[in-house]
C-alpha cells in the first residue's frame, strides 16, 4: 500500500483548498491513495482512488453513470471539472450511493491539482531518494569511523559495526553509547531505551562462519524511515566489503606459505600502501586442472614483471598488483597477455581500475570481483575470458546488483507460484521482454497465441503485481531478472 | 354512423401479412397505441382522430410487406404526415382536412407517378391517424408501417431517406392553403436531409407553426428497404393491450419484449429552452431513475445504470390512469410507470442507425465509440 491521504488532508492543500467546493461527503472518512484521470463515464477506478473527470463536455446522464461506476468500484470520490457539470440526479445518486462528490471551479486546472497532490504523496519517497542518493558517499570516506558517522548523521539513526568476537569496529549515532551489541540477527525492540533495532550478522562469499554484526537502530517513535529501511542493504553490503578488506589482510600474512611457493616475494604486501598506485585482480574457476591454469598465469605475471598479491578466497583468488610510474605500459601488456592466458583455460577473472592508496585498493578489488561475476555469468563458447570493470556496461552493473540476495528473495515472493513452473516463468520473460506482446511471445516461443493467453492468464494469477500496470510490469521484469530463469527447477517432463 | 364493430375486423397480432381492413373500430385502439408510440412526442392526437373519424368511411386496407405486390409495379407509396409543433395543429390552426390532399395532388404534379398506397410518415402521435385519413381520403391502401418506428424529431431521422435515396420533391401545405415545394434543379443537384430539415423547419415557423408533409413517393420495390415494417398494427395492439390494463404495473407487459423499468413518483425536472431536459423519478423501491428527453423520451438510467435508449421507445405512463404522459405534460409529484419497448427493425444504413442513436441526439460524449 502506497502513501495516502485523508480527504481532509487533501482539500487542506493550497491549491485544493480554494478550488474545490464540496458537495457531498461520505459517511465513512474517504483516504485517497491515487487519482485516476478520466474523460468518460467509463473510468477505470479502483479502491481507494479519486476519478478525476477532465472534461467538461460529458452529457450530464454519463455523470450518474461515472457516479454509479464509481460507486461499485468502492472509491474514494469523484471529481468534476466544473460545478455545473453537475445536476440534481447526479448529486442525489451520490447522495444515495455515498460517493463523494467534488466540483473545481472554472478557473482551476484539475491536471494541476492531481500535480500538487501527487507531489504531496511523492514527498516521502522523495526525502528518502534524497537520503539514499547521498548514503553511497558518506561511505566512500576514507575512514571506516567517518563513514559510519556520516551515515548515521544522515538516516538519523545509530549505526553499529563490530567483529565477531563483539569488538566494535565503529559506532556513532544519538544511542551508540547505549546500544546493546547484536548477537542475533533480525528485528528487536528493546522495551527499556524505545529502540527498533535492525541486527546484520556479516558473512562473507564462501565462507559460513560471519565475521561481524551491523546493527542499526532508530526510536520507535517516530520509527525507522524509508529511507532507513532502504539503506540496509547498502550498509550490509558495504560492511561485508570492509570486513572482506580486513579479512583479506589478514589471509595475506596467512597465505605467506602460498605466495613462496608462486614465487612471489610476501615482504612486499607489507610496505605501506598509501602512495602507491594498484590493480584489483579476481580470478575464478569451476572445475578442471585449476593448479596448472593458476601457474600459467602466475607465469604471465612473471614475463612482464609485476608480482601479484592473491589469496586464495571462494572458488578462485583475489587481489592485487602494484602498479609503478614506469610499469603502465607493462601493465597494458599484462593486461594482453593475461586475456591471452585466460582464453586458454577455464578460468573467469576481473580487472579492476587503477586506484591510489589502501582505499583505493579496496576499490579496486571490489571492481574486479564484479567484473569477475559478470566474466563468470557472461556465455563463451569454450575458453575462459577476462574482463576490466570498464568492460561492463551500465545494464550488466544493474543486472548485477539485481541479483543481490535481498532482492532476490523479494522477487520470489513477487513471482510467487510461478518460480515452480520454469515454462510459465520463460513465458513471462519472453512476454516481457516482448513488451508484452501476446503475437511476439508466440512467435520467440514457438506456442499458438492463445497458448500465450492462457498462460499469462495463469500467471496473473500466481504472481504478486498487476500484470496490467506499468508498475507492475517493470516490478514483474526486475524480479524475473533478480531470479533468472536457469534459477527453476527442471521441468518435469 | 357508428359502425358495429365484429371481431373478424380486428388487426391479426401477426401483423397484417395480407389485408386487413381499420375500421372505426379500430380508431380507439390505434389513438392509445399511436399516443404510447410517440414516447412524450409525435403530437397530440385529438385532432388526427377527428380527421380519421370524418374520413374512414367503411375502412381502411392496412397492407403489410407480404400484400405490397397487389399494387401495381409501377405504383408509388406516398409517405405523408403533419410536421410542426402539434399544439398549434388543435389551438391556433386548426386543419380544414384537406391539406395532405392537397400535398399528394401536387407531389403527383411535380413527379407524375401513380401511387398505388400511403404510409404515414410516424406511427407515433398525430401522424398514425392523419395518415390513415389521408389514405382514405384518397382512396388508397394505408402500409402496415411508418418511417420512424414510433416518433423522431427530425427529418433526417426518417427511414425514405436511407442509403441516400433521395426524398424530394417535398411539398408542405400549411393551414392556410400555402404550398412550399423544395426540390433540386436536376438530378445532378442533391439536398441533403439535414439542410432539408432546416428548410422545412424555417417554412413551418414563418407560417402556422405547422403544415402537411409529403414526400417524394417511394417505388414499389425500393418501398420494403426504405420503411419500418409493423408499426400501424402494434400501435392498434399496444392500444388494446393498454385499454385493458388495471394498475398491477409489476406485471404489465404489453409485449414480449418489454419491461417496466421504474414506477414512483417524480422528484426532479428541468427543461432548457422547452426542448431539452430530464425528470428524475423516485420509484417506490427508493432507486433513482433518471429520464433525458427532448421532444420524446430518449434515454433512462436507473441508479446510473443505463437502462434503455432510443431507438428503444420509452415510454411515460400516469400511475393510475395509465395515460401516456407527453415531455411537456410532466409535473413534479406525478405518479408515473416508465416503460420500454424495443425498437422495431428498420433499416440498417449506418447513417441513419447513428441519427437514431444516443450519439445523433447529442446524447454521447465524443470519446465514446
Amino acid at each position: 500500500m502506497g502513501p495516502s491521504l485523508l480527504l481532509d488532508e487533501l482539500l487542506a492543500l493550497p491549491r485544493w483548498a480554494e478550488a474545490v467546493q464540496l458537495l457531498h461527503r461520505g459517511s465513512h472518512p474517504s483516504r485517497i491513495s491515487r487519482f485516476n484521470l478520466t474523460s468518460d463515464s467509463r473510468s477505470a477506478s479502483s479502491p481507494g482512488s479519486l476519478v478525476c473527470l477532465t472534461s467538461a463536455e460529458l452529457p450530464t446522464w454519463q455523470i450518474s453513470a461515472l457516479v454509479r461506476g464509481a460507486a461499485d468500484n468502492g472509491v474514494s470520490g469523484v471529481l468534476v471539472p466544473s460545478r455545473d457539470v453537475l445536476d440534481v440526479p447526479a448529486i442525489r445518486l451520490a447522495a444515495r450511493f455515498d460517493v463523494t462528490l467534488l466540483a473545481v471551479t472554472d478557473e482551476t486546472s484539475i491536471m494541476d491539482l492531481v500535480v500538487e497532490a501527487r507531489v504531496y504523496l511523492a514527498a516521502g519517497e522523495l526525502a528518502s531518494s534524497r537520503i539514499l542518493l547521498r548514503l553511497p558517499a558518506a561511505l566512500e570516506l576514507d575512514d571506516v569511523g567517518a563513514s559510519i558517522s556520516a551515515a548515521a548523521q544522515l538516516l538519523d539513526a545509530t549505526i553499529v559495526l563490530t567483529r565477531s568476537s563483539g569488538t566494535v569496529i565503529s559506532a556513532a549515532g544519538p544511542d551508540a553509547d547505549n546500544l546493546a551489541l547484536p548477537t542475533r540477527a533480525g528485528r528487536s525492540v528493546d522495551s527499556e531505551s524505545r529502540l527498533e533495532v535492525f541486527s546484520h550478522a556479516i558473512t562473507l562469499p564462501g565462507r559460513t562462519v560471519h565475521e561481524g554484526w551491523l546493527a542499526v537502530a532508530a526510536p520507535i517513535d517516530p520509527g525507522v524511515s524509508t529511507a532507513g529501511y532502504a539503506s540496509l542493504p547498502m550498509l550490509v553490503s558495504w560492511a561485508r566489503f570492509h570486513l572482506a578488506s580486513v579479512l583479506l589482510a589478514r589471509e595475506r600474512d596467512l597465505t605467506h606459505d602460498q605466495a613462496v611457493v608462486a614465487g612471489i616475494d610476501p615482504v612486499v604486501s607489507a610496505v605501506e600502501d598509501d602512495d602507491r598506485w594498484f590493480v584489483g585482480l579476481r580470478i575464478s574457476h569451476s572445475l578442471g586442472k585449476v593448479e596448472e591454469d593458476f601457474n600459467r598465469i602466475l607465469a604471465a605475471f612473471d614475463v612482464e614483471g609485476f608480482s601479484p598479491i592473491l589469496v586464495k578466497q571462494g572458488a578462485g583468488w583475489s587481489g592485487w598488483i602494484a602498479v609503478s610510474r614506469g610499469s603502465v605500459k607493462a601493465a597494458m601488456r599484462l593486461r594482453q597477455r593475461l586475456e591471452s592466458v585466460i582464453v586458454t583455460t577455464g578460468l573467469r577473472a576481473g580487472i579492476g581500475t587503477i586506484r591510489k592508496g589502501t582505499q583505493g585498493r579496496f576499490v579496486s578489488i571490489e571492481e574486479a570481483a564484479l567484473a569477475g561475476e559478470v566474466a563468470a555469468l557472461r556465455h563463451v563458447s569454450g575458453g575462459g575470458l577476462l574482463l576490466s570493470i570498464d568492460e561492463l556496461s551500465d545494464s550488466e552493473l544493474v543486472l548485477l546488483a539485481l541479483r543481490m540476495s535481498a532482492i532476490r528473495s523479494a522477487a520470489m515472493k513477487l513471482l510467487g507460484g510461478a518460480v515452480a513452473v520454469p515454462e510459465l516463468l520463460r513465458t513471462l520473460r519472453v512476454y516481457l521482454d516482448q513488451q508484452s506482446s501476446l503475437v511476439d511471445t508466440a512467435a520467440v516461443l514457438g506456442v499458438h497465441r492463445n497458448t500465450v493467453a492462457g498462460r499469462i492468464t495463469r500467471l496473473q494469477e500466481l504472481v504478486s503485481v498487476d500484470l496490467g500496470t506499468p508498475d507492475g510490469r517493470l516490478a514483474a521484469l526486475l524480479a524475473v531478472r533478480a531470479f533468472g530463469e536457469s534459477d527453476t527447477p527442471e521441468s518435469p517432463r | 354512423m357508428k359502425r358495429n364493430c365484429l371481431p373478424q375486423h380486428h388487426v391479426s397480432d401477426a401483423g397484417a401479412a395480407v389485408v386487413d381492413l381499420v375500421t372505426s373500430c379500430e380508431l380507439d385502439a390505434l389513438e392509445r397505441g399511436a399516443w404510447i408510440l410517440g414516447a412524450g412526442g409525435g403530437g397530440e392526437t385529438t385532432v388526427g382522430r377527428m380527421l380519421a373519424d370524418r374520413a374512414i368511411g367503411e375502412g381502411v386496407p392496412l397492407m403489410g410487406r407480404a400484400a405490397l405486390a397487389r399494387v401495381g409495379v409501377e405504383a408509388h407509396v406516398l409517405p405523408i404526415g403533419i410536421i410542426g409543433a402539434s399544439s398549434t395543429v388543435g389551438a391556433e390552426f386548426l386543419p380544414s382536412g384537406q391539406e395532405c390532399l392537397l400535398v399528394a395532388r401536387k407531389i403527383e404534379e411535380l413527379t407524375r407517378v401513380a401511387l398505388g398506397a400511403v404510409v404515414a410518415m410516424q406511427a407515433g402521435g398525430i401522424n398514425a391517424l392523419t395518415g390513415l385519413a389521408a389514405a382514405a381520403d384518397l382512396g388508397l391502401p394505408l402500409l402496415d408501417a411508418d418511417l420512424a418506428g414510433g416518433a423522431v424529431p427530425r427529418l433526417d431521422q426518417l427511414s425514405n431517406g436511407s442509403w441516400e435515396e433521395p426524398v424530394v420533391p417535398v411539398v408542405l401545405v400549411d393551414a392556410v392553403g400555402r404550398v412550399a415545394v423544395f426540390d433540386t434543379a436536376d438530378s445532378d443537384s442533391s439536398l441533403d436531409s439535414s439542410t432539408l430539415e432546416r428548410l422545412v423547419r424555417s417554412f413551418v415557423g414563418v407560417s402556422t407553426g405547422w403544415a402537411a408533409i409529403g414526400f417524394r413517393p417511394i417505388q414499389r420495390d425500393r418501398t420494403p428497404d426504405l420503411v419500418v415494417w409493423g408499426s400501424m398494427t402494434r400501435a392498434i395492439n399496444l392500444g388494446r393491450a393498454q385499454a385493458t390494463q388495471n394498475s398491477d404495473w409489476d406485471h404489465y407487459q404489453p409485449e414480449l419484449d418489454s419491461q417496466v423499468l421504474a414506477v414512483g413518483r417524480v422528484v426532479g425536472l428541468h427543461r432548457v429552452r422547452d426542448t431539452k431536459g430530464w425528470c428524475l423519478v423516485e420509484t417506490d423501491r427508493g432507486q433513482l431513475c433518471r429520464l433525458d428527453m427532448q421532444t420524446e423520451y430518449l434515454l433512462v438510467t436507473v441508479d446510473g445504470l443505463l437502462a434503455a435508449s432510443v431507438p428503444d421507445v420509452i415510454v411515460v405512463l400516469e400511475r393510475h390512469t395509465g395515460i401516456p404522459l407527453a415531455t411537456d405534460n410532466l409535473r413534479l409529484d406525478f405518479e408515473v410507470v416508465v416503460i420500454r419497448l424495443a425498437a422495431l427493425p428498420y433499416p440498417d444504413d449506418p447513417r441513419l442507425q447513428h441519427e437514431l442513436s444516443p450519439a445523433g441526439y447529442g446524447l454521447e460524449s465524443s470519446s465514446r465509440k
